[in-house]
């Protein structure tokens, strides 16, 4: 992955915990090597933090919130401007989450294409962006 | 002039089906320059995630749009403000992270006080004080008006 790619929280959920999925935990393997290329917003240390504290899983939020500090170095700013270019995605797909649209419209201001994410029938709807298949691009 | 950082609980106490007199009140406070109430971004994300979940997201985005221009400035959610969070987190395990941000956020744009209806989260934070609603009316002149005064509503 030499692009600018995006990741969402939904593979950091895959390799933790009671799930951990080996391919995904590949994934983050792969992220680390390649860092330079790979890109979040803030909020998805706020997914992270979120979902532990409802799991009341306060050592693995702490954890958690760790690894992927450490892990993603390259981690934007969510602006008024992305919220504004959401909204222009949100008239094109008014049934999709907030918070997806958000994921695009900030990587569409970054002037990113793809994301990396099994949040599949969602991200393949919107015509903006490209999901990466895993199978086809990482070795696992 | 005083400040203060709002939570999502105001907008939707002010919108919508509830549409709290007072909360209106505070808002318009803010938007004739008498108060200043600051958001952060992630209040935004809650506005358009609410009324996205009760199947009415274009209202979602009206309201989203009124408040990023009512709001005194809009502050970023930096990964800075999240260690900051975290840090606090440490000796706050029982409070939400959505709190925790928002308070963090406050610290480190200066902002001392929180005006938040939800009382057990922000009261637990101690680096932060939290303005509560008759304490407000009453900075801002406005205790005796409105259907705050109402017997049948319990607000702190």
């Amino acid at each position: 992955m030499k692009e600018k790619t995006f990741i969402d929280s939904n593979i950091i959920f895959y390799c933790s915990g009671d799930i951990g999925y080996r391919w995904a935990v590949k994934v983050t393997q792969e992220v680390a090597k390649n860092g330079d290329n790979i890109y979040a917003d803030v909020f998805l240390f706020q997914e992270i933090l979120d979902r532990f504290y409802y799991l009341n899983d306060p050592d693995r939020a702490e954890y958690m919130y760790n690894a992927t500090r450490g892990l993603l170095t390259n981690v934007v700013e969510v602006t008024v401007d992305d919220f504004d270019r959401s909204f222009e995605l949100h008239q094109k797909y008014p049934h999709l989450q907030p918070r997806l649209l958000l994921h695009i419209g900030v990587m569409t201001n970054n002037n990113s294409e793809k994301i990396i994410s099994t949040y599949s029938a969602d991200v393949e709807e919107i015509e903006e962006v490209k999901r990466i298949n895993l199978m086809e691009n990482i070795k696992i | 002039m005083k400040k203060v950082i709002l939570d999502s609980t105001q907008p939707f106490i002010a919108t919508g089906q509830i549409g709290e007199a007072w909360a209106v009140v505070v808002l318009e406070e803010i938007a004739k320059g008498n108060l200043e109430g600051y958001v952060d971004i992630l209040y935004l994300q809650e506005v358009l995630d609410r009324y996205y979940y009760i199947k009415e997201g274009f209202e979602g985005r009206k309201i989203f749009n009124s408040f990023k221009n009512i709001a005194t400035d809009v502050f970023l959610v930096t990964p800075e403000d999240f260690d900051l969070s975290y840090k606090l987190y440490k000796n706050n395990k029982e409070v939400s992270p959505r709190d925790l941000i928002h308070a963090a956020v406050a610290i480190n744009n200066n902002i001392a006080e929180i005006f938040s209806t939800d009382g057990p989260g922000f009261d637990n934070i101690k680096e932060v004080k939290r303005v509560k609603l008759p304490n407000l009316l009453e900075e801002l002149n406005l205790k005796n008006n409105y259907i705050y005064e109402r017997k049948n509503i319990s607000r702190s």
